[in-house]
């Protein structure tokens, strides 16, 4: 009995810490915002508010991190729940995913107020975040996709000159073959070529290849019916079924807890396929020297590849929404982007600082400055609701079998070419 | 009709006794079930926009849904081919641990383990490595007691062909689940039966055929019925060994999986809804037919005609 007295006891003072805990912030404006990302990241973004708390007495901020790939799921959730944050991280895909619901805050009035302009950001990640010339995202990052880490002491082993950013096709082939070891038995210990994900949208891209008609109101799918898609498709299932440079996805696809990026760590990949975010990842690399190159071009000297990228927005939802417009100022400012850029992880959006010795900081990789370049050549994913479905559902599977090397890739396309014809992109907001 | 005083003392007991599952079937389960069938009728994405009312355009979208189709054969194709032979591995299994052998317990025990993990994330992961094309396993194995050398052995995941097999073999891992259950039911059936038998001269195949199997029949009944259900409902090896994808080339593409990409990564809450009440409908006629057509199954006591 006295046992349970004493529970009931605990159990009120826990009640009664717990609202006092609710309570005792009661005053001023409270707006929430969400995010994702690692601890590293994160803590950028706990400073900037915990400066933004300073200098803006009265507002309180509440950071809520999501992972990632749950990260709309839960915002539609919270939206559903009435509970939804007031600013919003988001990157240049699920942009669409929101923007096309609706879901965003026009910026341009509050920046007009401001005077606050994005002349000084990659006008390539502001357009992604531009909608029939109204802003509804501002730029914290841009990642261009154009990434190739490779193993210099491998390089050296071949006996092989460093690539440079001037490479070709032809040019990679070859390397990838050269630098690849197999042991005794004919089992490759060493391969060519691995990219983080299947990132096979790069090879159509850069074969100058395309999925829609038009990037920012897509009408009609064209990548079926494009002969450069079809040669981008060929030029990958070939690094893996012709050349062998690649490992096929059943070396890959049950790899369990090992990612393509330990292989390049372990040395069992000499080249590696990514954005500029492995960096700190690949700085702890002891065993071997290594460095960063331009994805090759094709032999015809054009060169495209995806992009990721970031910023922040307001929900439309919110009901503080000048309080998040000055946090939203505050934290896309030049102080996180020197704070970002110093982590390694991502290239700021805003250029001088990308521009600057803070992120061209002389540390591994020597060739860093290459993806200030490598903004020229970026692609954006179409703008429609449909987009990843198509990407992931309809054009994935067929192409799972051009990577088996089941069937070519021109046997893929024409199979696509009927099921792109009946999936028109959805572009409209509901 | 009136009830005598003690019988309405026994229904409000027998009331009181279910409630707690009566209002859990209610109102966390009747609710949602209710929700999802007037969702399925309506377009929704699941937050930012209202809902729209669309009357049967989802099930009529579905007709013409090649993947939702090849979700349904996948579907019935694993069921087919994983529970009729998980069970009849459970049976032998369970006769098997049904004999007087020293040690007995520790047997059951082992075969009992991995159920205990199930379905588990952690299982399925271990699954993914056994089943490795290059590295796995399982090809190992093939390759040690064959010859076959490895890069000539299924690719397992990783192969249109050899991924639904592959998830078969995963699901035969939890045949210890089964097997505890036969294992019972093989302990209730009455030695006097056996005996009987005997006397009349039956030898063991015989009594197998006309006593262990009809004794054992409510509990394979049961068996079957639970099997069907939950093998139309794999969900978490296949998203965990294929990433959520379904691949290779939707060859693993699951109902429950396709539902949840419907739902929780494309945003189609109300075509996601019409989905899982297609499955729901699916499920309860596979299972009136089985109630139809279970005059197999033999209840002690009962009277034959």
């Amino acid at each position: 009995m006295k046992n349970f007295r004493l529970s009931l006891l605990a159990a009120a003072c826990f009640i009664v810490i717990a609202s006092a805990g609710c309570g005792s912030h009661g005053s001023g404006t409270k707006i929430k915002i969400s995010s994702w990302g690692d601890l590293q990241e994160n803590a950028i973004l706990v400073n900037l508010i915990a400066g933004f708390e300073k200098t803006h007495p009265g507002v309180q901020v509440e950071l809520e991190r999501i992972p990632f790939n749950q990260y709309v799921p839960k915002l539609l959730t919270e939206v559903a729940g009435g509970l939804a944050p007031d600013v919003i991280f988001v990157e240049v895909n699920n942009f669409t995913d929101l923007y096309l619901r609706g879901a965003l805050e026009p910026l341009n009035s509050y920046m007009k107020a401001d005077n606050f302009t994005l002349d000084g950001y990659y006008p390539q990640v502001v357009d992604r975040f531009t909608a029939d010339g109204t802003t509804y995202v501002i730029p914290r990052d841009t990642a261009p996709i154009g990434v190739i880490y490779y193993n210099k002491t491998a390089f050296d082993q071949a006996g092989l000159a460093y690539p440079t950013d001037n490479w070709d096709w032809n040019d990679f082939v070859l390397d990838a073959k050269k630098v690849m070891k197999t042991d005794a038995s004919g089992k490759v210990t060493r391969w060519g070529f691995i990219d983080e994900w299947p990132i096979w949208d790069a090879w159509v891209y850069d074969a100058g290849g395309s999925f829609a008609d038009d990037v920012k109101k897509p009408t009609k799918w064209t990548f079926a019916l494009d002969p450069d898609s079809l040669r981008g498709v060929q030029f990958r299932s070939d690094l893996m079924n012709k050349y062998k440079v690649m490992p096929q996805p059943s070396g890959l696809a049950a790899m369990g807890g090992v990612g393509t990026a330990d292989m390049f760590v372990n040395g069992s990949a000499a080249m590696y396929y990514s954005g500029l975010w492995k960096v700190p990842q690949f700085r702890q690399i002891k065993d071997f020297k290594w460095d960063v190159v331009m994805f090759p071009k094709n032999p015809s000297g054009y060169r495209a590849f995806p992009t990721g990228g970031s910023g922040y927005g307001i929900l439309k939802s919110s009901t503080h929404k000048q309080e998040a417009w000055e946090l939203v100022k505050y934290i896309s400012g030049e102080e996180g982007a020197k704070e970002l850029a110093a982590t390694g992880l991502a290239q700021p959006a805003i250029m001088s600082v990308s521009n600057s010795p803070t992120f061209l900081d002389g540390q591994d990789p020597q060739n860093k400055k290459m993806v200030l370049d490598a903004m020229k050549y970026v692609k954006y994913n179409p703008m429609c609701k449909n987009w990843f479905e198509v990407h992931d559902s309809v054009i994935g599977p067929e192409l799972d079998r051009v990577w088996n090397g089941t069937e070519t890739a021109k046997e893929a396309m024409e199979k696509l070419k009927p099921l792109l014809a009946q999936n028109v992109p959805q572009t409209g907001t509901n | 009709m009136a009830l005598t005083s003690a019988e309405r003392k026994e229904a409000i007991s027998a009331f009181i006794f279910i409630s707690p599952f009566l209002v859990w079937m209610i109102f966390l389960m009747g609710g949602p079930i209710v929700a999802a069938f007037l969702l399925s009728l309506c377009k929704w994405d699941g937050g930012f926009n209202p809902i729209q009312f669309v009357g049967a355009a989802n099930y009529l979208e579905m007709v013409h849904d090649p993947r939702f189709w090849k979700a349904m054969g996948n579907t019935l194709y694993f069921t087919v081919f994983s529970v009729l032979p998980g069970m009849a591995l459970s049976v032998v299994v369970a006769l098997l641990m049904n004999q007087k052998v020293k040690g007995i317990g520790f047997f059951r025990t082992v075969f009992y383990l991995p159920s205990v993990m199930g379905a588990s994330v952690a299982v399925a992961m271990l699954w993914k490595w056994i089943f490795n094309a290059d590295h796995g396993l399982l090809n190992y194995l093939i390759s040690v007691l064959t010859g076959i050398p490895m890069s000539e052995c299924p690719g397992w995941l990783a192969s249109e062909i050899w991924s639904k097999p592959a998830l078969i073999l995963q699901s035969f891992w939890s045949v210890g689940s089964g097997m505890i259950i036969y294992l019972a039911g093989l302990q209730g059936i009455p030695t006097t039966l056996y005996e009987a038998a005997e006397i009349d001269g039956a030898n063991k195949w015989q009594q197998f055929w006309t006593v262990t199997l009809p004794g054992l029949s409510p509990v394979i009944f049961f068996q079957l019925i639970i099997g069907i259900v939950t093998s139309f409902q794999i969900f978490n090896q296949v998203f965990i060994m294929t990433d959520g994808l379904g691949g290779p080339a939707d060859s693993t593409l699951v109902m429950v999986l396709y539902i949840y990409q419907k739902a929780f990564q494309y945003y189609q809450m109300g075509y996601a809804s019409a989905l899982s009440c297609v499955l729901f409908l699916v499920i309860m006629i596979v299972t009136w037919i089985q109630f139809r057509y279970s005059k197999w199954v033999y209840y002690e006591g009962e009277l034959r005609k």
